[in-house]
């Protein structure tokens, strides 16, 4: 092994270059993995990875790589493999996300509001889900930078200024726009009636449905985007961003999640009210 | 719609330190450790 390892330094620089590039793309590979592992809390699979290539890596030195060759390439295959199952839904989601950061365009969007134009469209939000909290009338309310196209083509264009009587009647029992969410962009209501991705959370409390599942499903999947959701058995009023959910929410504390969703407010604020951003 | 500040370099490369730099080590460890595998049992 030694010896091994002296030939790898007397070897030509290409070779070495080559093998330096080759180290840190692996690097990145198991980067992204213990990456997932940790955002995923299951540190357990980080250990195991490390575990078993330390042990192979240790036997090799000591016993010689011509009885363990067989069993070094399959156990990395394996290792390979349990990776790219555990985490692949990890991976398109951050592809994703990343393809949203498109920075330069959203600023130049925020210059065409005024905060008073601002201001009155958050009025009329939280007007309209209070109401429709004191009805006991399910809601679900998305505001977003930039949303995807799929999803405000599952529902029905709209493309009209916020006010609380639309959203109310949007969200009447048995209309035909009911069930879906109501999207806000640019300060419009965009889309109503969409279908949103659900997310596959097992530690929800029993109490969340379907649209509550939405809400969150859309907040993880989209960096910047606030969801609002009444609910229709108890009429609570929740927030999910990033992630995260704020729950039982009175109008003070409304008004504070969608002047952050909308703009008014600065990036303390909002790190204030929803904790450190995700990187 | 959003009028936000980022972090500033110095907050990001602290927020890295803290948060990842241990997985940038390990994953660094691992990776030489397979290559040199992978060479020796070629």
């Amino acid at each position: 092994m030694l010896d091994f390892l002296k030939n790898i330094v007397n070897e030509g620089t290409t070779v070495l270059v080559s093998r330096i590039i080759f180290v840190l793309a692996l690097t990145f590979v198991f980067y992204l993995f213990f990456y997932y592992a940790k955002k995923r809390n299951l540190q357990l699979y980080t250990y195991i990875v490390v575990g078993v290539i330390v042990v192979l890596f240790a036997l090799t030195f000591l016993i010689g790589a011509g009885e363990l060759r067989i069993y070094v390439y399959v156990a990395l295959i394996l290792l390979s493999v349990l990776g790219l199952m555990l985490f692949i839904s990890d991976i398109n989601r951050h592809i994703f996300r990343l393809s949203l950061k498109r920075k330069f365009f959203r600023e130049n969007l925020a210059d065409h509001y005024g905060s008073e134009d601002l201001s009155k469209s958050v009025g009329e939000i939280v007007k309209s889900c209070l109401r429709l909290s004191k009805t006991d009338t399910g809601a679900l309310i998305v505001i977003a930078d930039h949303m995807s196209d799929e999803i405000l083509d599952s529902g029905i264009k709209i493309n009209s200024e916020i006010t609380a009587e639309l959203i109310e009647t949007l969200f009447f029992p048995k209309t035909p726009l009911h069930d879906g969410a109501v999207i806000i962009t640019a300060n419009r209501v965009a889309s109503a009636g969409c279908y949103l991705p659900l997310t596959q959370a097992q530690n929800l409390p029993r109490e969340f449905g379907t649209r509550h599942r939405a809400a969150i499903g859309v907040a993880a999947a989209f960096p910047d985007c606030t969801a609002i959701v009444v609910s229709e058995e108890t009429g609570i009023i929740s927030a999910m961003h990033d992630g995260k959910i704020k729950r039982y929410l009175d109008s003070r504390q409304l008004q504070d999640i969608l002047d952050c969703a909308m703009g008014l407010a600065d990036e303390s604020a909002e790190e204030r009210l929803w904790g450190e951003k995700e990187q | 719609m959003k009028k936000k500040k980022g972090m500033t370099a110095s907050q990001r490369i602290a927020h890295f330190f803290k948060h990842y730099f241990v997985l940038l080590l390990l994953a660094l460890g691992c990776s030489v450790l397979t290559v040199l595998l992978i060479a020796f049992c070629a």
